[in-house]
């Protein structure tokens, strides 16, 4: 059966450490300039008055509904059976209608390829050799869980089931594989 | 708290640039020169050799300023070289694969329109007949007023009129490029840059052969739609105001916000849109033929949809809530 | 057997990869080198080791990913640390390849601090620096030179190369970090390490120990889990850290006064009978001692010091002593936030004693070295094995006393052990003749150990090093003090280096690989133990290096338990015997299970009785210098028109090591200065102005984060940044260098730096 690859960040488990961010980089050698994964520190006042971060995880959320894919004039940009958004370098033009239509700002521009890229859940490193995404395995506080949706059994789904999570911009439709535990301070956003 | 994460600067929302504006601005112009061209041919009288001019202009002018927005289109990829992939590989659901059809049809047809209508020069006077006399057999057995021909044309000159609105719209990510009226506002400015193209070109270069009557046909049309535009930019905004949320808030920063909110008011509405209007009233009120003015109120109208088409692409990267 | 990867097939197949990026032409450095040099060999499995990004030694496991790079993660065996790292581990890679990392030694061929080197053989390295040590001995006595090394296994090579020569000056870094803790437990508890059981603690108060910024896995780990579980965690910090945001209450103490507020919480704890007679009677002494010495510290006193209202210090002292047992009052890490560290260490120390919550689950407890753990071991039960150490004659003899005087019978620093002295001293004692000594320090051997960046008042420090008479380094590059050296030897990185094993102990004894190294080193980059051992043979000190290289080492330190160094290989660590915590009946009955012949040490309670009476008063400090009984000195900190500053750990970059890391610089490279926006507005500045921070000691360049997250009075800056080594190119001149605005204070009987300066801020 088809795996359903998905993510949880529980900001409440986040420390916003970017060992995920490093990880990532080291594992799937990005070049310098560029970041699949960042984790963004956001100060925030809350409405009682008490001060705190909110942290956001910056980085593909691996839609259901894929703008990317949909308006890729080559299919380079496909979503495939473990419902893992990915590129085709080779298939690639250029012309950054994926970029610009991701309404997650996951895309960059590799500096090498000129081809856009992304996260892939390191589909093509480490979950083929049974491994976690890269973020998964560093993380030192276990704020990010993996693992297949359609495995009733899975960690991912036991999680989902005790932790109150939304998914960002969920009005869009896009339906993403990545879920938010929220902050228990704040207010949800989304 | 220090941003720690590391540099933003891949995450900036711009990331289409002049180039496709330039390229949206051609595309709808071609389109819009096809139309008009069409239209006058279409007027009776108008059905035979020699053409008037301002057909000419129009036939001239669509497939050439599509080959331009084409080529501008090409180089502004990030890998250009691989430009071929996007004519063998389709995916139906992306707006750029269906302009890509689209062209492939539009094009051609957009040529050998041209081609009739400048027979003589092709295949008998100009400099490269001699190169292109096999093909005046094909261009013969057309005849001057193929139907079918002119009906095709016409509809995926509209079709591409329209397509370059759809490709801004079916991106959700920008919310002034997501409304269904960007579409229409683009097949109508694309209709009347089509228009006062025609009638500059026209007048400048194939003068003596424009029959003022046409003219008058075409400026009354360009009156009626640049107002039409002028409502169509009213009910864009309003109706964003009126949606909540992202739209709101976008639809007032792109209107009152920095460089591009001053783009909009002089650039848009006041030299697209206000200045011909004002010609209209004043300088050509009830239809004086005064070419200096006519050539003006083109140049205005051009002006004001490259204009309309670097706000719309730089706003709509721009404000995104 | 392992696939080896040659380097120059990996550095083609990783084309991209950024630690390669750029060449940098300095001599004797990575980038300056012949690429066909440049011989590599990687081990494609996982390899246990620890990470030494920074000083928390984690335990990772490394790999050379098939024509990728390297991935490096916690080690999965490790429980408390759960297989995880943090983003300075996860950046190892990026050091291992750096064309700005020193692979040749380099020496001095300008005037220190110039900038200008010629690269040298090792053998020309060695001689000089041997010849060098031997005119000092002649002219001065060996003794005047003082060596530095990094905590653990740095020591273990370089003190024993010091002590051989005949140098008994030996430090570590620890005055200007931790020192003051340890010397509080040894007084204390008199144990040398206290461990803290955060995650089944349910009450916890944390004075500025901020383990989600400065990471140690396990302890941000246990912290998180306590969160997860429903501790109740109150931070006194004068900045939001992430400690404190991720905390049930955060309030912004006075910088400076945290003693105070710690007075009144014992001040309360006694009159209003908080805490747990039973256990004070049964195990401490001094109690009546310290009931009179904080009878003048009241909550409403207090208050004003350290501006937390005396209801908030009276409420959580109520509480903390509710949730006791399981109730931990964090003793904290970096110590240098007054005058009187010691006394403050002592008092958080003791606060947990007051309360019953030591040697329980959820409260303190004490390290079980081998040695502890042994003494409850009856005969017939096999005992925690303890590392050996080579045969070695016995050093010279000195006969001046230390420039720190420990080891003196009146030392004021008796509680710091000999390994890790005094070091904020060195740069006094090199310009002055210190009081009692009658010398003064003419040469510093440094080995990875960067004092210029570390210390406080870097002028002070520069100036110390301009004064002397050799300045060795040993370090992967040309840091900011190896800037001002002699003879820069290049440090193998982690990941190219074995280590002698550890042995140590939380709640049982356990072992430790060290290191092992996961690649060949890189160019001529030689690890400490050959450094020592080859430098002491060019000096005629064979006899003090009776190891033919590291395995060798590792063979005599296990002797025929070959068990455990198969397994500490193979594992990267191993434990001894079950958990053991004194006070809680259950622990000792599954101890006395395992080991049948404790039960005589099991009282009639079901449980252990400590070794040692827990010390709420000092005889000895008050012998030595009157300080037995606790006591809180008011310290100006600043003037009336300056602003307290203070500085703390980034989560990206630590201490002066990892800056230059180039994935690390890209993450965080000017880190910008907190300003509250009442103050900024005052001064009219705005968030992201270039300003300018001073004081008398130096004036600093950076930028302004205008922020709520910092007291009014207060701007807090990330130290490790600033850096004055041209060679740290990428983190050359980025930033306020904090260590610069601080005075060169050392503090009574624990000599810790101090990193609160008053500061005047402008718009630059």
């Amino acid at each position: 059966m088809a795996k359903k690859y998905a993510m949880i960040h529980d900001s409440n488990l986040c420390i916003g450490c970017q060992a995920c961010n490093v990880a990532c980089r080291s594992e799937n050698q990005l070049p310098e300039s560029v970041y699949r994964l960042q984790v963004w520190i956001k100060p925030e006042e809350y409405p009682n008055g008490t001060l705190g971060y909110e942290y956001h995880r910056q980085s593909c959320v691996h839609c259901e509904n894929t703008p990317c894919v949909n308006v890729c004039p080559t299919h380079a940009s496909f979503k495939n059976e473990d419902g893992i958004v990915l590129v085709d370098v080779d298939l690639c033009v250029g012309c950054l209608y994926c970029v610009a239509a991701c309404p997650y700002q996951a895309r960059y521009v590799d500096p090498v390829t000129k081809a856009p890229n992304k996260c892939t859940f390191c589909y093509e490193s480490r979950l083929s050799r049974g491994e976690e995404p890269a973020c998964v395995t560093v993380c030192p506080t276990e704020a990010l869980v993996f693992g297949d949706l359609n495995d009733p059994q899975s960690k991912i789904n036991t999680v989902l089931s005790e932790r109150v999570t939304y998914q960002q911009k969920e009005r869009l439709g896009t339906n993403p594989k990545m879920f938010i535990v929220p902050n228990h301070k704040g207010g949800i956003k989304s | 708290m220090n941003h720690i994460a590391g540099s933003l600067e891949q995450y900036s929302t711009l990331i289409w640039h002049w180039p496709i504006a330039v390229y949206l601005f051609l595309a709808g112009l071609s389109a819009g020169a096809a139309m008009t061209s069409l239209m006058v041919k279409w007027i009776e009288g108008n059905n035979k050799a020699p053409w008037d001019g301002l057909i000419k202009a129009g036939a001239l002018l669509a497939p050439l300023t599509i080959c331009l927005g084409l080529f501008l289109l090409i180089f502004d990829l990030t890998r250009p070289l691989h430009f071929w992939k996007l004519l063998i590989h389709y995916n139906f659901s992306s707006v750029m694969t269906l302009g890509v059809l689209g062209l492939f049809i539009y094009t051609p047809l957009s040529f050998i329109y041209a081609a009739i209508k400048f027979k003589p020069w092709l295949f008998e006077t100009g400099p490269f007949a001699g190169l292109l006399k096999p093909f005046k057999g094909i261009i013969d057995s057309i005849g001057d007023n193929p139907a079918w021909l002119e009906r095709t044309l016409f509809l995926f000159a509209v079709i591409i009129g329209i397509y370059t609105g759809f490709l801004l719209s079916a991106m959700y990510s920008y919310p002034l490029f997501n409304t269904p009226l960007l579409p229409i506002l683009f097949l109508a400015s694309g209709l009347s840059s089509g228009v006062a193209a025609s009638i500059l070109f026209g007048l400048l270069f194939f003068k003596s052969e424009v029959n003022q009557k046409n003219a008058k046909y075409l400026l009354e049309l360009d009156l009626r739609v640049v107002p039409m535009e002028l409502l169509l930019l009213f009910a864009l905004f309003v109706g964003m105001y009126f949606q909540g949320g992202d739209k709101t808030l976008v639809a007032i920063q792109a209107l009152t916000t920095g460089v591009w909110a001053y783009v909009f008011w002089v650039g848009v509405i006041g030299i697209g849109i206000a200045t011909p209007l004002l010609i209209a009233v004043t300088a050509l009120k009830h239809h004086a033929y005064r070419v200096g003015y006519i050539l003006l109120n083109s140049v205005v109208v051009l002006v004001g949809v490259v204009f309309l088409r670097l706000y719309i692409l730089y706003a709509g990267q721009t404000f995104i809530g | 057997m392992t696939q080896m990867l040659s380097r120059r097939g990996f550095l083609k197949l990783s084309s991209t990869a950024a630690a390669v990026a750029g060449f940098s032409s300095i001599p004797g450095t990575l980038g300056a080198m012949d690429e066909v040099k440049k011989q590599y060999k990687g081990n494609t499995k996982f390899t246990p080791s620890i990470c030494e990004m920074c000083t928390s030694s984690c335990t990772i496991e490394a790999r050379v990913e098939d024509g990728k790079g390297m991935f490096i993660r916690g080690n999965p065996k490790d429980k408390s640390r759960g297989g995880k790292v943090c983003a300075r581990g996860s950046a190892g890679f990026n050091q291992l390849y750096d064309p700005q990392r020193l692979v040749k030694p380099i020496m001095r061929v300008g005037e220190r601090g110039e900038g200008k080197w010629k690269e040298v053989s090792w053998d020309e390295a060695y001689a000089f620096i041997a010849k060098k040590l031997d005119e000092i001995k002649q002219k001065y006595g060996a003794h005047t030179v003082a060596f530095t090394a990094r905590s653990g296994w740095t020591k273990t090579w370089f003190h024993n190369l010091a002590q051989a020569y005949g140098s008994h000056n030996l430090f570590g870094h620890e005055a200007t970090c931790p020192l003051a803790y340890g010397m509080a437990a040894k007084d204390v508890y008199n144990h040398g390490s206290i461990g803290r059981d955060f995650a089944k603690a349910k009450y916890i108060i944390n004075m500025g120990h901020n383990v989600f910024e400065g990471i140690v896995i396990s302890y941000a780990r246990a912290y998180m889990d306590a969160l997860s579980h429903g501790a109740k965690l109150v931070t006194l910090e004068p900045r939001l850290s992430t400690m404190a945001a991720k905390s049930t209450e955060w309030h912004a103490i006075k910088p400076g006064h945290d003693l105070a507020f710690v007075l009144a919480f014992i001040h309360t704890l006694i009159h209003e009978n908080l805490y747990d007679k039973k256990f004070v009677e049964k195990y401490c002494e001094g109690f009546e001692e310290l009931k009179a010495s904080v009878e003048p510290y009241t909550p409403e006193k207090m208050a004003v010091e350290c501006d937390i209202p005396a209801d908030t210090i009276k409420r959580l002292a109520r509480e903390f002593s509710k949730a006791a047992p399981k109730a931990v009052f964090d003793y904290g890490h970096r110590v240098t936030f007054t005058p009187q560290e010691l006394e403050l260490r002592r008092a958080m120390m003791m606060v947990n004693a007051l309360v019953g919550a030591v040697e329980k689950e959820g409260g303190y407890y004490l390290g079980k070295s081998a040695d502890f753990y042994n003494q409850f071991i009856g005969e017939g039960d096999p005992k925690a094995p303890k590392l050996k150490k080579p045969k070695i004659p016995a050093y010279p003899k000195v006969s001046v006393p230390r420039i720190d005087r420990i080891g003196e019978k009146d030392s004021e620093f008796f509680l710091a052990s000999k390994g890790a002295g005094i070091v904020t001293l060195i740069p006094h004692a090199a310009l002055t003749e210190l009081p009692g000594v009658g010398y003064k320090i003419h040469g510093w051997f440094i080995a990875r150990n960067n004092p210029v960046m570390t210390q406080s008042n870097m002028e002070n420090v520069i100036k110390a090093l301009q004064a002397m008479d050799l300045v060795v380094v040993h370090d992967i590059q040309v840091s900011d003090t190896a800037w001002f050296a002699d003879v820069v030897l290049p440090d193998t990185t982690y990941l190219e280096r074995d280590e002698e094993f550890t042995a140590s102990g939380s709640k049982n004894p356990s072992y430790g690989v060290g290191r092992q190294k996961v690649v060949e080193p890189i160019g001529d980059a030689r690890p400490g133990w050959r450094v020592a051992k080859e430098l002491g043979e060019k000096m005629g000190l064979s006899a003090y290096f009776p190891y033919k290289d590291i395995e060798d080492y590792r063979l005599q330190q296990v002797g025929d338990n070959i068990d455990l160094l198969a397994k500490l290989k193979a594992n990267g660590s191993e434990s001894f015997g079950v958990p053991l915590l004194l006070q809680d009946k259950k622990s000792v009955a599954n101890f006395v299970k395992k080991f049948p012949s404790a039960v005589v040490h099991v009282n009639e309670e079901g449980t252990i009785d400590f070794p040692h009476k827990i010390k709420l008063f000092s005889p000895k400090l008050e012998e030595v210098s009157k300080k037995g009984a606790l006591s809180y000195e008011p310290y100006k900190y600043k003037e009336n028109d300056e602003l307290y500053f203070i500085n703390g750990k980034s989560a990206v970059r630590t201490n002066g090591h990892n800056g230059n890391n180039l994935w690390l610089n890209n993450l965080l490279d000017d880190a910008a200065v907190w300003i509250h926006p009442k103050t900024a507005g005052r001064l009219g500045i705005k968030n992201g102005d270039n300003i300018e921070v001073y004081n008398k000691y130096s004036s600093q360049k950076g930028k302004a984060l205008v922020t709520k997250g910092v007291r009014e009075d207060t701007v807090f800056a990330y130290f490790g940044f600033g850096h004055v080594s041209k060679e740290l190119k990428r983190a050359y001149g980025k930033g306020v260098n904090s260590n610069a605005l601080y005075s060169p204070h050392v503090s009574q009987n624990c000599g810790m730096n101090l990193h609160i300066a008053g500061v005047k801020v402008k718009k630059a």
